[in-house]
């Protein structure tokens, strides 16, 4: 498939007063497919943030270069071009709506880009129906919880018909109830919708939900994979100051006490599969 | 029989009373918190126990029942509450959206200042304070502002430790942390309760946490106590847990998965290095299925 | 709670008055205020009262949310009317009392000037009873367009409007948790003379002002994520036309004010 995004030996830092910091992103390569689900997990001030900022032009790199759709990110010209391709969700969802009724919020985007009228009635509509907060149309956004506030933000970028959403942390804020909204909404719009997504967590049994899962450590990118590649070194993540799912842990633990569990083992479900086999197994022997 | 530090009966709080967005938060709620403990409080967003909580240092005031530290009827005498909020430390979740002095020190030290305390009792208690959250003394005269999420948050936590209160309370402490900052927390938390016997209360929506460093377990529900118990207790009834639309630590919930083909399991498993041992003596015993 | 007071006190019934174009409502709000301060008796003033009572009953507010909002501005009612009986002389001498006297004219215009007020705080209320803030600001921006060719930067000053209405309850939640927590370390913000409080307060601003800022700056990003530049080039889904309802109430309005000039040549009182 194409590629949307390409990072290509991207250095970015933040600079303070002067100061040389430490880059917060490092001679990162890296391409997002059209359609991906891509997760970036990683522990505070790892850069996976500073890798969304990057995607649509909030940022721009300090060396190296970011395209997206073959249009570089630096080309100050392009940047609503970009912006119109890489739509954003961001980690504080008081911080984003800004109508106090939830469709001008959603019909912000779209205004800006001045699509017709009756084609932002009918987008605003359809976005909202795709996160299920249709019927919260006419409702304050500050009388919504988070889960939803944050589900108003992704109708927000959907009515402007990005290619792609890149959400920065969009559950870090929320409450268990609120982060299943948010990522059963993602979920549905990259699968339904066939949208790319980038979405950055610390949550790793949200990582778990991707496609693919690219771990940030000290500014650099140290994995990339499937989920189940990934998650297979349990050991690894958590000396990166990671968690790994309870079943992956466990059944690392029952192979350190020599029990035959294979790898890849992600949920529940793959690991009472597992368990059941070798029992099986060994009853028979 | 421990002695009890706080005690609610019958406590009933009721927001905007008489508008249409009167709500009941806590509705009829009795509880007892034995001394020492370190209580960890679930419940969803909306169950009454952050009503709860602002109650315990008298920041919201009972509709209806009483509440009692100590053994004495909290609002009994009005002008007594700010003494409360001393033997009450609240840790409001995001406590470092509070910080505003120019020094981490000046801003720990604003607590036992406004408790009135000199200046040399005030220098000692900053200074535990800064220990107990793992902040050495050349961040005393840092900017707060400078500090990463994680510092600020362990400062702001201080501030409230610094008071010496007889009951620390903590609104969600580890919201929006990553996991090795939420596991730092914690160990500094359960640290903090061991070196000084005092009781601690924390909230959480994530039971991994709670199963983590909890002596007892409070499940609140619907602004009522739903279950209050050990850790063990509370996390062997997870069919209720779930009921209540809460979660249940995750190796628990693959417990109890296992149970319903393993009957001879005991569901209430939280600890991973636990779970592996009895799983692994499961096939080493010749597993046999339901 | 704080946050449950609405800015701008909206109060939906769905009615016909709470439909008709903001502009609309606007001009005929601007239009009666005018009018009534036209009125020269009693007889014009009561024409107002009873064309502002129809309004008001076709929209299903009720009565009681008019008379809270008078009760709000009491003090100053009242201390006109006292200004009034007092300082205005003529007529027939009702009353006197040392350096104190009382007029029929003084009496009179203070009664006059008490409706007056009070039709005036009516028909604001009833504007804002009836219309969202966000169609309020809408119908601002779009009536004020105009002023673009002298410059003017009215979408700027309409999105600042939203924001602001959009904020507002954010912040007043976050000043209550601020409050809240630093209370909770022992703050002391309701004793103490006037220059302890403001010292007082400074726990409680300085965190405000901080998250305020962070909250703009966050905000600035979210929005040029979204496209915005300005008001040029952009369009609105909601788009305002006039329909029968609202030529209907202008028709109403306009046969209003021949009414009072009639009344006014009429019964010409003062």
């Amino acid at each position: 498939m194409e590629d949307l995004i390409i990072f290509d030996n991207v250095t970015y830092r933040y600079d303070s007063d002067g100061a040389a910091l430490k880059p917060a992103v490092s001679n990162l390569s890296l391409k997002i497919k059209k359609g991906e689900f891509v997760a970036v997990l990683g522990h505070n001030g790892s850069g996976k943030s500073t890798l969304a900022k990057l995607c649509n032009a909030i940022l721009i790199p300090e060396s190296g270069r970011v395209t997206v759709d073959g249009t570089d990110t630096a080309d100050e010209e392009k940047i609503y071009d970009i912006r119109r391709k890489v739509g954003m969700v961001f980690q504080n969802p008081d911080n984003q709506i800004v109508a106090t009724v939830v469709e001008d919020d959603v019909a912000f985007g779209p205004e800006n880009l001045g699509v017709e009228p009756t084609e932002i009635r009918r987008r605003v509509d359809e976005a909202l129906k795709s996160v299920g907060m249709y019927e919260y149309r006419l409702h304050e956004p500050h009388r919504l919880s988070g889960g939803q506030k944050q589900r108003v933000a992704i109708a927000g970028i959907l009515a402007m018909q990005t290619d792609c959403i890149v959400l920065d942390e969009p559950t870090a804020m929320l409450d268990p109830k609120g982060r299943k909204e948010v990522m059963q909404a993602v979920k549905k719009l990259n699968r339904e919708l066939s949208k790319t997504v980038v979405f950055i967590t610390h949550f790793m049994d949200e990582a778990v939900q991707a496609d693919r899962v690219i771990v940030m450590n000290k500014a650099e990118k140290i994995m990339d994979g499937t989920a189940k590649e990934v998650f297979s070194h349990p050991e690894r993540l958590k000396a990166l100051g990671l968690d790994v799912p309870a079943a992956a842990g466990l059944s690392h633990e029952l192979k350190k006490r020599g029990i035959d569990m294979p790898d890849g083992i992600l949920d529940n479900e793959s690991f009472i599969e597992a368990f059941e086999r070798i029992n099986f197994e060994g009853n028979n022997t | 029989m421990k002695e009890i530090i706080l005690e609610t009966r019958e406590l009933t709080h009721i927001y905007a009373k008489g508008t249409p967005y009167e709500k009941t938060a806590v509705n009829g709620m009795n509880i007892k918190i034995e001394k020492g403990e370190l209580v960890g409080i679930i419940g969803h967003t909306g169950s009454g126990k952050s009503t709860l909580v602002q109650h315990f240092n008298g920041l919201l005031k009972p509709d209806g029942g009483q509440i009692f530290l100590d053994g004495h009827d909290m609002w009994e005498n009005k002008a007594d509450i700010r003494k409360v909020r001393f033997k009450v430390g609240v840790c409001f979740q995001y406590p470092e959206y509070q910080l505003f002095e120019e020094t981490v020190y000046k801003d720990i030290a604003f607590g036992p200042k406004n408790m009135g305390l000199d200046k040399d009792e005030i220098n000692r208690r900053v200074i535990e304070a800064m220990k107990y959250v793992g902040l050495d003394e050349s961040y005393a005269d840092k900017s707060a502002f400078d500090l990463s999420g994680g510092e600020k948050r362990r400062a702001a936590i201080a501030g409230v430790m610094a008071m010496s209160p007889e009951v620390l309370i903590l609104d969600e402490p580890c919201a929006g942390l990553d996991p090795a900052g939420r596991d730092m927390l914690l160990s500094l938390i359960k640290n903090y309760r061991e070196s000084t016997g005092s009781t601690v209360i924390f909230v959480s929506h994530n039971m991994d946490d709670i199963a983590k460093i909890a002596t007892r377990v409070l499940v609140v529900n619907d602004g009522k106590e739903a279950m209050y118990g050990t850790v063990d207790e509370v996390f062997s009834r997870c069919d209720e847990l779930k009921a209540m639309g809460l979660d249940v630590p995750a190796v628990t919930d693959l417990f109890m998965k296992l149970k319903m083909i393993y009957p001879q399991l005991d569901a209430g498993v939280y600890d991973i290095n636990k779970a592996a041992d009895i799983l692994y003596s499961l096939l080493k015993g010749g597993a046999v299925r339901a | 709670m704080l946050k449950d007071i609405t800015i701008g006190q909206y109060f939906p019934t769905g009615s016909p008055v709470h439909s008709l174009d903001p502009r609309a409502k606007i001009i005929i709000t601007i239009f009666y205020i005018v009018v009534v301060f036209l009125c020269k008796s009693f007889a014009s003033l009561g024409l107002c009262c009873a064309v502002l009572l129809i309004f008001i009953l076709i929209s299903r507010v009720p009565v009681k949310m008019f008379l809270k909002s008078i009760k709000a501005i009491l003090p100053i009612i009242l201390f006109t009317a006292f200004l009034n009986i007092f300082y205005i002389g003529g007529g027939k001498v009702l009353f006197t009392w040392k350096f104190i006297s009382v007029s029929e004219k003084g009496l009179y215009t203070a009664a006059f000037m008490t409706v007056r007020i009070i039709l005036l705080i009516i028909s604001g209320s009833a504007l804002t009873y009836t219309t969202t803030p966000t169609m309020l600001t809408d119908g601002m921006e779009r009536l004020l367009s105009p002023l673009k060719v002298f410059h003017v930067p009215v979408h700027t000053l309409a999105m600042m409007m939203t924001l602001a209405l959009r904020f507002i309850p954010t912040l007043i939640d976050e000043i209550e948790r601020i409050t809240n927590a630093q209370k909770a370390r022992g703050a002391d913000l309701e004793s103490g003379n006037f220059v302890q409080r403001a010292k007082a307060l400074v726990p409680v601003l300085v965190p405000l002002f901080i998250s305020a800022f962070r909250r703009a700056y966050e905000l600035a990003f979210a929005m040029e994520c979204r496209c915005y530049r300005g008001g040029e080039g952009r369009t609105r889904m909601k788009q305002m036309k006039l329909k029968m309802p609202d030529y209907l109430s202008f028709a109403v309005v306009v046969l209003f004010t021949a009414g009072v000039i009639l009344l006014n040549n009429i019964y010409p009182v003062l």
